[in-house]
């Protein structure tokens, strides 16, 4: 399972790097996006920075842009709310899909998702 | 990973910063300037005693509820609250429906409250228009909130607590000073707790009006953590704290011979301040009430514009209610529409001598959601939280059954005690209104994966 929500993690990075709109979105927008799923002994980090999303090796040092958590009980919901096949916000709706970050990073996520996937 | 946790094992910890967030948000929505328009129709039923005990069994019910829906919170962390939780129980349709009765219940209150509000104004400031002062108030803010801003954690931190503190000072001054300055005429010790038996109900339903909306911190957790025990026990001290600033008020200004003012326009308490006080303390009431509007309004008008979005953003709703900010991210149509409605309701209600009855229709509809609520914790309880790692609250299911089936009377008592036709028509309109929002809404047209119309929908992203 780990290696499959990477798999999807990336592709969420190739998608999102490909996609003029999605930068337009998130101009000014520098966050670390932090990933984590029970049962699955990983943690996975994501930085925006200047409009271009990159995976990291491991967390970034403290003080710098501010965090969004992404979290859920089931890796299944994980690797299918960023690979592009489930809806991360219906998902999050559910109940699902936990997000720790200001409101309007919410928004701002969930405007990523719908201009990605339309989901 | 699925389990169940008991409450206050040990994992909450001691009250930090983090809790005093909490706490704020919790008791910050809820104490609103409209309150004390509501208090004083309380206090107006001539009562003392009835007016306490209200109070205290509205705050004893919400208590229970808190820990309640924190327990059900712990299953669903993080996730849009209400919603989600009477989705888990009882399907989409129930769920919207009375997510979109509490959303109309926001604007009733919003509307009740820019009406106090601007009452107040004007009548520190008699050249000023309350229409004016009124509208005013909700474009300033509806503008900050368009911005894309919200009032700091930190500012609303300070906010909520010195409001609690200025209000329960000016209390206990008024309480301490009644004696010597204001002309003393007590109730005789055998109508103390005199009332008409028929206003019983309502005192009661409307006390719980005094609480209403301090679940909306269950969105606002920080980390995992927070659900374990943390935001149910920041809900139980904001209602804790509540009661007591509430009691304290009643003690204090029950002595005061001033009359319930049914309009809500200006706060009886206020006119008797002036006796005491003078007009110079006008600034210092004008200040209080804004702050405690602009704190509710910054959980409540942004709370519930970000719901309505996220309901809106499935493509059942109309398509200008998922217009957001690209740079921002704030979403415009929800907030827009939210601030439009309920400065619609200001204005409609400034032209009637019973705005009050808005705070009724918010009693009514949150004693059904709460009621709706914890018939929730007891289905999902018997489901097992559908394998949901949870933080079982102390409550038993019989206490959580039996507060159900009291906040479900209450809400029946304020709208048949002293029948109010008004309060009975719009109620009626609000439920028509969210049953067919909520059956359209509910349709979800999008499986999960597949985008209906992803053109459509990104058209409302405003760069």
């Amino acid at each position: 399972m780990s290696e499959r929500i990477t798999d999807a993690l990336a592709r969420f990075r190739d998608d999102f790097n490909a996609n003029d709109r999605v930068k337009s979105l998130v101009r000014n927008w520098n966050r670390v996006i932090r990933f984590e799923a029970d049962g699955v002994d990983a943690v996975w980090y994501m930085a925006v920075t200047d409009g271009e999303m990159r995976l990291l090796d491991g967390p970034p040092a403290d003080g710098g842009d501010p965090v969004i958590e992404v979290a859920t009980h089931d890796p299944e919901i994980l690797a299918t709310s960023f690979d592009g096949t489930g809806s991360p916000a219906r998902a999050h709706m559910d109940g699902d899909l936990e997000l720790y970050c200001a409101e309007t990073d919410r928004v701002k996520l969930d405007a990523i998702s719908l201009v990605l996937w339309g989901a | 990973m699925a389990g169940t946790d008991a409450a206050g094992s040990g994992a909450v910890g001691r009250l930090g910063g983090e809790d005093l967030f909490y706490v704020t948000s919790s008791g910050g929505i809820a104490l609103a300037t409209s309150c004390y328009a509501v208090l004083a129709v309380i206090i107006g039923f001539g009562s003392p005693l009835a007016s306490v005990a209200g109070i205290a069994g509205a705050a004893l019910l919400c208590l229970v509820a808190a820990s309640a829906i924190g327990e059900v919170a712990s299953a669903y962390p993080s996730s849009p609250g209400l919603n989600t939780y009477l989705a888990g129980a009882f399907g989409p349709r129930p769920a919207m429906t009375v997510f979109f009765c509490y959303l109309f219940a926001i604007v009733c209150v919003a509307g009740l409250e820019i009406h106090v509000l601007s009452g107040i104004v004007a009548h520190y400031v008699p050249a000023a228009d309350p229409r004016l002062v009124g509208l005013g108030f909700i474009a300033f803010v509806t503008a900050f909130f368009l911005r894309g801003m919200t009032m700091p954690r930190r500012i609303q931190m300070v906010a909520a607590s010195v409001l609690i503190t200025v209000i329960a000072g000016l209390s206990a001054l008024v309480l301490a000073g009644a004696a010597g300055r204001v002309p003393a005429e007590p109730a005789p010790p055998a109508e103390f707790g005199a009332v008409d038996p028929g206003t019983i109900g309502l005192i009661f339903g409307m006390s719980v009006f005094l609480f209403v909306g301090f679940e909306w911190v269950t969105p606002l957790g920080r980390s995992r953590a927070a659900y374990r025990g943390r935001i149910a026990r920041a809900m139980r001290i904001a209602i804790l704290v509540l009661a007591a600033n509430y009691l304290l008020f009643v003690l204090a200004f029950s002595g005061l011979p001033v009359a319930a003012d049914d309009s809500g326009a200006v706060l009886p308490q206020i006119a008797a301040l002036d006796p005491i006080y003078g007009r110079a303390v006008g600034p210092v009431v004008i200040a209080l009430a804004a702050l405690a509007t602009w704190t509710s309004f910054n959980v409540a008008l942004m709370g519930g514009s970000m719901l309505l979005y996220m309901v809106a953003r499935e493509g059942t709703l109309p398509r200008p209610l998922t217009r957001i900010s690209a740079e921002t991210g704030a979403p415009l149509g929800a907030i827009a529409t939210i601030a439009g409605l309920s400065a619609a309701m200001a204005l409609v209600v400034s032209f009637r001598d019973d705005a009050i009855v808005l705070a009724r229709i918010a009693s009514i509809v949150a004693c059904g959601a709460y009621a709706a609520l914890m018939a929730a914790v007891l289905v999902l309880r018997r489901r097992g939280y559908d394998n949901r790692h949870v933080v079982a609250s102390r409550v038993p299911s019989a206490v959580v059954a039996a507060v159900g089936v009291a906040f479900a009377l209450l809400g029946v008592a304020s709208l048949a005690s002293d029948f109010s036709m008004p309060a009975a028509v719009l109620l009626a309109l609000i439920l028509v209104c969210a049953f067919l929002l909520a059956r359209r809404a509910a349709r979800r047209p999008r499986a999960a994966g597949g985008a209906a119309s992803p053109t459509r929908m990104t058209e409302g992203i405003r760069r």
